[in-house]
């Protein structure tokens, strides 16, 4: 009887490890969808400012002493990057951001903001990731102006000083998406939808 | 009294000696990586961040050892980390640092735990309650064969459901950043 009772048990562990096995497969493969079916675009989430409006007129100055302006009217489209030491998706997105940067100089430039924390940090984050070409801003009203509530965050501002595109970036798709949606004129993925719908 | 079979204290011991024992073995392998989660935390001074990075992971393997040949000493020194750890993450949330990787998700999804929320305190607490059961008194009787297959395929299943508990939230907390629940 022992030994019935024996094998009963053990097969029964068994198939509940099974189970629980299954139970994973499927967590991860909901997971997986996930991201397949996830807005392939930045996620516009912003209250104070608009795809389509003026950039507000920001003077600032960079960490390493040079002036900074945005808002104005210029040869060249800016990429105004929201990034900050301590949030560990910007860590993960820098080598995207900066090939992406590379890729597109010819009409693209970039100023990357932060705030909060010592110089030396955000020195010792420039040096560490390599982002000495671009110059780097510590000013919480840059992120105010722009309505930056969640990091990465990035806005592009064209030659007109006039908001394209802006949204929160948590990869390499997101980060493009804004230049698409300044070549398309489309904003983000929400504003497609809706406008799909409303011809729909 | 209260009194368990002996098998629910060795189970319980055994799954948080393994617990500790895997969260060391990632840490060692990803020292400098450790070292900058402690600093996220601020509360180390700089000076001290790689040692600390260091000398917690050596002190959880010691801890898991503990668990399976001093049960009192391992219960205690376990109970005494999760409450440091849980006690950390509230004191950071309290004062508004919580953009940061809690260390929590063994680097394999750092996206996972986007921030740090009173969730993972409450885990922590869940998780002392569960070691203070392996305190409860036990009768006597010796393991036989039995028991080292019903533990050994209790700890698969923890191991397995763990993981699944652990993909279930890391799904979900995607899913809210990008506002689909």
């Amino acid at each position: 009887m022992s030994e019935v009772m024996m094998i009963s048990q053990s097969l029964l562990w068994l198939a509940v490890i099974v189970l629980t096995v299954l139970v994973l497969a499927l967590a991860r493969q909901v997971g997986v969808l996930h991201e397949r079916i996830a807005p392939a675009g930045a996620l516009a989430i912003n209250s104070v400012l608009k795809v389509g409006e003026k950039a507000p007129h920001i003077i600032e100055q960079s960490l390493d002493g040079a002036r900074v302006e945005i808002g104005l009217e210029k040869q060249r489209s800016t990429l105004v990057f929201f990034l900050s030491p301590d949030c560990p998706i910007c860590k993960t997105l820098l080598p995207a951001l900066k090939s992406a940067l590379q890729a597109e100089s010819g009409w693209l430039d970039c100023i990357l903001a932060s705030d909060g924390s010592s110089p030396e940090i955000h020195k010792s984050y420039i040096a560490q990731y390599g982002l000495g070409p671009w110059p780097y801003v510590v000013s919480e009203n840059l992120g105010k102006k722009f309505g930056v509530s969640k990091l990465p965050y990035a806005a592009l501002v064209d030659e007109a000083g006039v908001v394209r595109s802006l949204g929160m970036v948590n990869s390499r798709e997101h980060l493009e998406s804004l230049f698409i949606a300044k070549e398309t004129g489309v904003a983000s993925i929400q504003d497609f939808m809706a406008k799909r719908n409303q011809e729909g | 009294m209260m009194v368990f079979d002996p098998f629910i204290s060795l189970y319980v011991r055994t799954a948080f000696a393994l617990l500790f024992i895997l969260a060391a073995m990632h840490k060692l392998r990803n020292v400098s990586e450790f070292a900058d989660i402690v600093k996220g935390y601020n509360i180390v001074p700089l000076w001290a961040v790689a040692g600390v990075g260091i000398i917690l992971p050596l002190f959880e393997a010691f801890v898991a050892a503990m668990l399976l040949l001093f049960p009192v000493v391992g219960i205690a020194a376990a109970s005494a980390l999760l409450t440091a750890y849980g006690l950390v993450i509230a004191f950071n949330i309290a004062r508004g640092n919580t953009q940061i990787d809690c260390g929590c998700s063994w680097g394999r999804a750092k996206t996972a735990f986007p921030a740090l929320t009173w969730a993972l305190v409450l885990r922590n607490i869940l998780l002392v309650i569960v070691l203070a059961i392996s305190l409860v008194p036990t009768t006597a009787r010796a393991f036989g064969l039995m028991d080292a297959a019903t533990l050994g395929l209790v700890l698969c299943f923890t191991f397995f459901a763990g993981k699944a508990g652990f993909t279930l939230v890391a799904v979900y907390n995607r899913m809210r950043e990008v506002g689909h629940v």
